[in-house]
């Protein structure tokens, strides 16, 4: 692999991963998306121009494709009937954490990802995702306000 | 700052979201509310747990992407396709061009007529030499003459003006 990409790659792939891990809750998909994004991203390098550029649209697609999958999921699953599948184990620590996580929105999960996971500002973020400063913060706010009702309804039980 | 208004930017604050004189009125404000402090505490909790439950992705994920990526040759010589567009049009140009040249053979015309024309004009000149000769001797009127046939006007012959 080029030093550049490999370089990027090294830099980025953990975050991308997990960003994509916290919102699908599925290894499997999140390392499917993780490589479809790195490689468009490679082979489409020179039409890019500094670093910030690269980081914004490395998350950006991630987090749609993301939306995508979660969207055609809950489309497939409206129309199965209800089965109960084994949950797949994602990860030893941190585990119910990602399963708090899960019963967040969508809209609320990726920011809250790209903020912890992904170390983006506030402004950053607004532009992945393609919403206002008010949004971005409104948005965090909330999922981390329910993140934490969620952990305290678990710690009681 | 009151607490409902402080635990509103709690969040922001651990992020560096918030402004200089809202830093300071926050930090004031848990120096005295412990509930405050402890609600901070909570966030950062979470915050730490979402960072600690993050995972490497597999080595093979690594592989998969080197080896789909296209290879750089075909990357490199991509500038090859308009530039020998660019020198195709470039080549038809240049051949309608010298296609539009006059031929050789055409050429050769040329001085070949030259050649004629001065011809004519010595003979001309001949003739009117002996013209002048018997104009000179029997004053008989000079008619100019020009046995010429090849369609061009010699240039320097004007004669009987």
């Amino acid at each position: 692999m080029d030093r550049r990409f490999e370089a990027i790659y090294r830099d980025n792939a953990r975050y991308v991963y997990n960003v994509a891990i916290g919102m699908l809750r599925n290894k499997t998909d999140a390392e499917d998306i993780m490589q479809n994004v790195f490689i468009k991203l490679f082979d489409n390098f020179d039409a890019f121009r500094g670093d910030s550029s690269i980081r914004t649209y490395l998350y950006r697609m991630t987090v749609n494709k993301c939306l995508d999958l979660f969207r055609l999921r809950k489309i497939r699953e409206s129309k199965l009937e209800k089965i109960d599948l084994p949950q797949e184990k994602n990860h030893s620590a941190g585990n119910e954490l990602y399963s708090l996580l899960e019963k967040l929105d969508p809209d609320l999960k990726s920011p809250v990802l790209l903020s912890e996971i992904g170390g983006f500002s506030y402004k950053e973020i607004g532009e992945i995702l393609g919403i206002n400063l008010g949004t971005v913060k409104s948005r965090i706010h909330r999922g981390m306000n329910k993140l934490r009702e969620l952990a305290a309804k678990e710690a009681s039980i | 700052m009151n607490c409902e208004e402080v635990k509103e930017l709690l969040y922001d604050y651990i992020k560096n979201e918030v402004s200089t004189p809202e830093i300071s009125d926050i930090e004031t404000h848990l120096k005295h509310c412990e509930a405050c402090e402890s609600e901070l505490a909570h966030i950062k909790g979470i915050s730490s747990l979402l960072k600690a439950a993050m995972e490497e992705p597999h080595e093979s994920v690594y592989l998969n992407i080197s080896r789909s990526l296209k290879p750089a040759a075909v990357k490199k010589i991509a500038w090859l396709k308009p530039a020998l567009a660019a020198a195709l049009v470039m080549i038809i140009a240049a051949g309608a061009y010298l296609y539009t040249l006059p031929k050789k053979s055409e050429l050769a015309e040329v001085p070949k007529a030259i050649v004629e024309s001065y011809a004519v004009v010595e003979n001309t000149y001949v003739e009117e030499e002996e013209a002048e000769d018997a104009a000179a001797s029997d004053e008989g009127t000079y008619a100019a003459t020009s046995n010429y046939t090849g369609g061009y006007t010699p240039v320097s012959y004007i004669i009987g003006q």
